[in-house]
């Protein structure tokens, strides 16, 4: 079992050191990862076809309760993770193909009259609250897309705004089960539902959001306010109503959404799994699309989906399964554990600052899923409830990649637009804004923690 | 024949004097030649600032302080990079014919027809002789300023485009410059030129 205890960490460190340099893409990066494990760990150190089997867990497709009624199974490759990624990234690339976020995004600049300060508030509200329910990623892709367009036309500096609406999008994709990764990975494991994510992390997550606007409210609004007073009279404001490419699609595509969101809210209620919603947000967007495009640009929204990112998940799962089978992870729980000495304000204080600092750093997808079995082994060895601890958990990581520009994906999209725009951002920059912020919030975040759980 | 366009890539060793023989070739040629001060005027006309684009030029990603996703890169040379690929796409798609001196565009427009690749090389030691005159430094310290800019540069041109920088088959010509000098390695080239331009003709002609 040592020499098993040895590989798997050996190919773990690896692996996490190969996404951190980014020397191979990181779906490839974590599928020769996953194998090795299957290879060496499971088979040449354990001989064991059982923990390849368990590891794999198709068991978990065929079971009424993976679809329908919970219990689905958490070990190894976690298909729920997967299945309702896939679905709500087919349901995002649907909806950005009719051309509904730049129309939300002019919409709203445009009812605000296109004054700067507003725009700020309102783009960092849009932000949060459409990263509750769609990746970061796209949020920010519209998003900045849209302030950098706005900003050549009204003459304001889109830096501050872009970092503004990256942090936003972080912090409210925390918010609920499907707003980020490491949350989906926390939900599915742990069978937490939409309903439990938005009580918890959702609730402080809009404390925060209160206090991180108005941060960035007193750091950027002079700048802000200074281009309202330069802008020339002469501007001519761009029309919401010409972003839409099809209303029928358009439409279409805003019902698909408004019954995704209806049915998360719900699921708890009506016990359908997130695979299940992910399946059926597939489903209905590629009908929407057929009936108000045609078959090419199903084809073209398809294309569109991030199949790396579902492959690195598969591999990624197995190379946790391998530590949490051969013990390694109960060994890491055992350890903060007695750091904590049982200690539930300690425990939440380690786990949210080392989340929190880690993820500013390294990919918050892989820690979280590795340390999901770490919580669970911690909650059963010390008595702390596991929900307190996964809500710290998810908080950490979700928020913590904030901090710097290559802590989480948004904040890589999102530098990179405005770098494109003739704005480059470098570590300084981006930090002067966003790292004070990520401090203020997972204190923040500590506290009510504290609060309402100790 | 006159109108046909050529493109003429031109990578080169730091100490190389690829530079001034693009420049000789370009004069002589009547062409353009891109260059250094090609792209500052390059990042001006795409509103960013020339600093900008001098800073991250021609190097490659630090991959620990940057990352990528779905397409995007925070690196401010990977942006840089893309930014003057485009440019160099933009200008051959011009139909005009033109010099364009390192930055992978011989790997850029392997697509192009017309294309020439030149590599400039030179000994180590008349790099490191050239540019300690060039800078005023010792010859010790002109070769460690060399090797270094060399070491960048291939490792610039290796991530980029996953090809080993100043591979001969990687080349139509390459010229050592050490003995010819700047007007040796242009006569050289424009003689490639101009029976590469026969070759091409006779196989339009028939």
């Amino acid at each position: 079992m040592l020499a098993a205890k040895i590989c798997a960490i050996v190919i773990f460190l690896l692996m996490f050191g190969a996404i951190i340099t980014e020397v191979l893409e990181r779906h490839i990066t974590t599928l020769v990862a996953g194998l090795a494990t299957m290879v060496v760990v499971f088979g040449i150190c354990m001989h064991s076809v059982d923990a390849i089997i368990k590891t794999l867990n198709l068991k978990a497709l065929v079971t009424l309760g993976f679809w329908y009624g919970g219990g689905e199974e958490s070990f190894g490759i976690n298909w729920a993770t997967i299945i309702f990624i896939a679905g709500m990234t087919v349901m995002v690339e649907g909806m950005g193909h009719s051309g509904f976020f730049e129309w939300l995004c002019l919409k709203i600049a445009k009812l605000v009259n296109y004054k700067t300060v507003a725009l700020l508030v309102c783009f960092m509200a849009m932000s949060a609250f459409l990263a509750m329910f769609i990746d970061s990623i796209t949020v920010i892709m519209f998003l900045a897309a849209v302030t950098i367009t706005l900003a050549k036309t009204l003459r304001f500096d889109p830096v501050p705004i872009v970092l503004a609406e990256i942090f936003c999008a972080n912090l409210g994709g925390s918010a609920t089960m499907c707003g980020d990764p490491p949350n989906i990975i926390i939900g599915t494991a742990l069978g937490y539902s939409f309903f439990d994510f938005v009580t918890n992390t959702g609730a402080i997550a809009g404390i925060a959001l209160i206090v991180v606007m108005l941060y960035f409210f007193i750091v950027m609004r002079k700048p802000l306010k200074q281009s309202e007073l330069d802008r020339p009279a002469d501007i001519v404001y761009p029309n919401p109503a010409d972003c839409i490419k099809n209303k029928k699609g358009f439409i279409g595509s805003v019902i698909v959404f408004l019954t995704i969101v209806a049915l998360l809210v719900t699921h708890s209620i009506t016990e359908l799994s997130v695979a299940t919603i992910g399946v059926f947000a597939t489903i209905i967007t590629i009908i929407n699309l057929l009936v108000s495009f045609g078959f090419d640009d199903v084809k073209v929204v398809l294309k569109k989906v991030d199949y790396k990112t579902l492959l690195f998940f598969v591999g990624l799962f197995v190379v946790v399964a391998g530590l949490e089978e051969t013990g390694c992870l109960a060994l890491v729980a055992n350890f903060i554990g007695k750091v904590s000495g049982g200690n539930i304000l300690v425990m939440i204080a380690i786990i949210i600052w080392l989340s929190a600092i880690l993820s500013a750093f390294v990919d918050n997808i892989p820690f979280a899923a590795t340390m999901v079995p770490v919580i669970q082994a911690m909650a059963a060895s010390t008595g702390v409830p596991l929900e307190t601890l996964a809500w710290t958990l998810a908080l950490g990581t979700d928020i913590g990649g904030s901090a710097t520009p290559i802590g989480a994906s948004a904040n890589v999209v999102g530098t990179s637009l405005i770098a494109k725009a003739g704005h480059p951002v470098g570590w300084g920059k981006y930090c002067k804004y966003n790292a004070p912020a990520t401090v203020i919030v997972i204190t923040i975040c500590m506290l009510s923690l504290f609060v309402k759980y100790a | 024949m006159q109108d046909k366009q050529i493109i003429i890539t031109i990578g080169r060793e730091y100490g190389s004097l690829g530079h001034l023989i693009a420049e000789k070739v370009g004069e002589e040629l009547e062409l353009p030649v891109l260059d250094r001060d090609f792209f500052r005027q390059m990042s001006i006309n795409h509103g960013v600032d020339p600093k900008f684009v001098r800073e991250h030029d021609e190097k490659k990603r630090n991959l620990f302080i940057t990352r990528q996703r779905r397409g995007y890169s925070n690196s401010m040379e990977d942006i840089v990079a893309e930014m003057v690929f485009d440019y160099e796409r933009e200008l051959a798609e011009t139909g005009e014919s033109l010099i364009i001196v390192g930055r992978c565009a011989e790997w850029v427009l392997r697509d192009f027809p017309n294309l020439i690749r030149i590599f400039i090389t030179a000994d180590d030691d008349t790099k490191a002789q050239r540019i300690a005159e060039m800078e005023n430094v010792d010859l010790e310290e002109a070769a460690k300023i060399v090797k270094k800019k060399d070491k960048k540069r291939g490792a610039y041109h290796e991530y980029y485009t996953g090809l080993k920088w100043g591979v001969a088959n990687e080349y139509d010509l390459c010229v050592n410059s050490s003995e010819i000098g700047v007007d040796g390695a242009a006569k050289l080239i424009l003689q490639y030129v101009e029976d590469w331009k026969e070759a091409h003709c006779t196989e339009e002609c028939e």
